[in-house]
């Protein structure tokens, strides 16, 4: 430990500023140089014995034990401690007297005379001794807890990365792969669809946000994937006002939405569907609407259990990145389920507020 | 073979029937959309093998053999699906991954008409040849009624004992009696069905009835009522 740690100051100031009172104090009544050296001593023992009292603490490693078992122990240590320092003041002061011829004082006198209030100033000692070991641990367990929150939120930021679904990839691969004998022109589009796609999916990161207008785009590479799957049977319309498309939101959250609206709005339903996305500001607040025919019902089990998952991934990335200041809610009625994002508008740094 | 693609995505259709021009053994006689138009479809046409999507709008492809008294010969394609695949680790059916590698459906093919050669062999067997599609919860089986030993009453549903297995069907014991044999499978009570080719031996019991024991140790109390026809089936 250096000798500038908060413990080296604290002993080192607190004894001379003991040794100061205590001067102060014998000194108003009558002032003797040769008293002075026997008050310094007092000081100077006290010194050492809490220092060697110290050393025991930490041999016994008491600094980490809880404060309630430590009352006992502490008491006696404090005893313990102060006799030590009366005994090594009577056995310096002693001599020291005899050496300056002052009026000589039994052995008994001098020890009785530290011991007394020694007991006392031993155990102020130990309680600011704890009570500072208990605040700084107190302190680095704190920082420590908020150190690990943040580094828990980026794992689970970085376990909640939304990617293209395999069932989707594959499905949309096939697709193409008939395709390219029926229509080369549109299989050739549609390959360029899928790396838009994918490329946006492998980079993006869960951490950063994305603008509204990229989003968008890439929810448009989605849906026409999409299209050649379910061809007739899906109809889709997007709403984006163009102030909005510089605004930021967590990336792939409404191609997400989309995917799960096409999934139960259109892909179990044999009449097909259509997918209305609608994005507007409330006040200071972006808000996202995906509807889809349906009947909304939680917790219906159902072969893609994935979406069940990516519905709660919404949740928690929205959770993670807005805390309360998100909502995610699924409502439906007259026919329709509506999925709706609210979350705080943001800008682009370049971007002045609308 | 006679085949029907049961596939709701056009292209994926069309991607199959072109796949498909390299096996003149099979010739697809039909394709749906969904369960619905699949299940009219079985009904009207003679079907020998079925190309089943397991995702489909409505009823799922599982939901479909559910539904089918005889199921036909199947090869599932699926794109991906982790709960699907799951299932297969039980039993010998057959799947095809989407996009798919012309080789594997070969071999596919290849089992498919092995298996219809071994259901068409003995004409008076076909009954004990037919194969009906069973899951219960995670797992899901194609069995053949021959290797049913013991039907029985669970509620509205039927258990069925084959092999160590004794999955639920959703059906009623009254429903698959009726479409049953009667020389083949014996109700032996109310609650029970019995395969009389699984029958080791018959002992008398307290009050005239009789208990029947099996080749694999298990015994089946036959009421009285039914006591009298079972003498006279066995007779036979």
């Amino acid at each position: 430990m250096s000798r500038f740690s908060p413990f080296w100051i604290a002993q080192t100031g607190g004894w001379a500023l003991f040794t100061v009172v205590n001067l102060a104090l014998q000194q108003s009544v009558k002032f003797d140089f040769r008293w002075m050296v026997i008050e310094v001593m007092a000081g100077v023992t006290g010194f050492a014995a809490t220092l060697l009292y110290r050393q025991l603490i930490l041999r016994l490693g008491w600094q980490t034990k809880p404060l309630l078992t430590l009352i006992l122990p502490v008491l006696v240590a404090s005893v313990l401690c102060a006799a030590l320092w009366s005994v090594a003041f009577a056995l310096i002061a002693k001599p020291l007297m005899w050496l300056m011829a002052l009026k000589e004082l039994p052995f008994f006198h001098l020890f009785l005379g530290v011991f007394i209030n020694g007991v006392i100033i031993v155990i102020a000692w130990s309680a600011l001794y704890f009570a500072y070991q208990y605040f700084s641990k107190y302190t680095r367990n704190e920082a420590e807890k908020w150190r690990l929150q943040i580094a828990l939120r980026d794992a689970q930021l970085g376990q909640l990365r939304s990617q293209v679904q395999p069932h989707f990839l594959f499905n949309a691969l096939n697709n193409i792969r008939a395709l390219v004998l029926e229509n080369p022109q549109q299989a050739r589009s549609m390959i360029t669809h899928l790396s838009d796609l994918l490329r946006y999916s492998l980079t993006s990161s869960s951490h950063e946000k994305t603008t509204l207008e990229q989003e968008i785009e890439i929810t448009g590479d989605y849906l026409a994937l999409m299209a050649i799957q379910y061809e007739d049977r899906l109809h889709t319309r997007i709403d984006l006002p163009e102030a909005l498309k510089p605004a930021l939101i967590p990336p792939m959250l409404i191609q997400l939405l989309a995917e799960n609206a096409i999934k139960h709005g259109v892909g179990k339903r044999p009449e097909g569907g259509s997918v209305h996305i609608q994005v507007g500001r409330q006040g200071d607040d972006l808000e996202i609407i995906v509807a889809n025919p349906g009947v909304f019902s939680p917790g219906v089990p159902n072969l893609d259990d994935h979406l069940g998952v990516g519905l709660n991934n919404i949740r928690e990335r929205l959770t993670l990145l807005y805390g309360t200041r998100a909502e995610f809610q699924i409502t439906s009625g007259e026919g329709l389920v509506r999925s709706m994002v609210r979350l705080p508008l943001e800008w682009i740094a370049s971007k002045p507020e609308a | 073979m006679k085949a029907i693609i049961v596939e709701d995505s056009r292209l994926a259709r069309v991607e199959l029937l072109t796949l498909l021009q390299a096996h003149p053994e099979v010739e697809v006689v039909g394709e749906a959309a969904n369960a619905e138009e699949a299940k009219i479809l079985l009904s009207k046409t003679e079907t020998d093998l079925l190309f089943l999507d397991i995702q489909l709008p409505g009823a799922n492809g599982f939901e479909l053999l559910e539904a089918l008294d005889e199921v036909p010969v199947v090869i599932f394609t699926t794109a991906y699906d982790a709960y699907a695949l799951k299932s297969f680790e039980y039993n010998a059916l057959d799947y095809l991954l989407k996009p798919i590698k012309p080789e594997r459906l070969a071999r596919a093919i290849e089992k498919a008409l092995a298996q219809q050669i071994q259901r068409q062999s003995g004409a008076e067997r076909l009954d004990l040849e037919h194969r009906i599609f069973v899951k219960d919860g995670e797992r899901c089986w194609i069995v053949r009624l021959g290797d049913i030993r013991i039907l029985e009453v669970y509620g509205n549903y039927t258990r069925i004992y084959f092999e160590d297995q004794r999955p639920l069907v959703l059906r009623s014991l009254n429903y698959l009696e009726e479409r049953l044999q009667p020389d083949l499978f014996f109700r032996v009570n109310r609650q029970q069905l019995v395969n009389v080719r699984f029958i080791a031996g018959v002992d008398n019991a307290l009050g005239g009835q009789l208990r029947l024991r099996l080749q694999t140790g298990e015994t089946v109390e036959v009421s009285r009522r039914q006591a009298l026809k079972l003498r006279e089936t066995l007779r036979i």
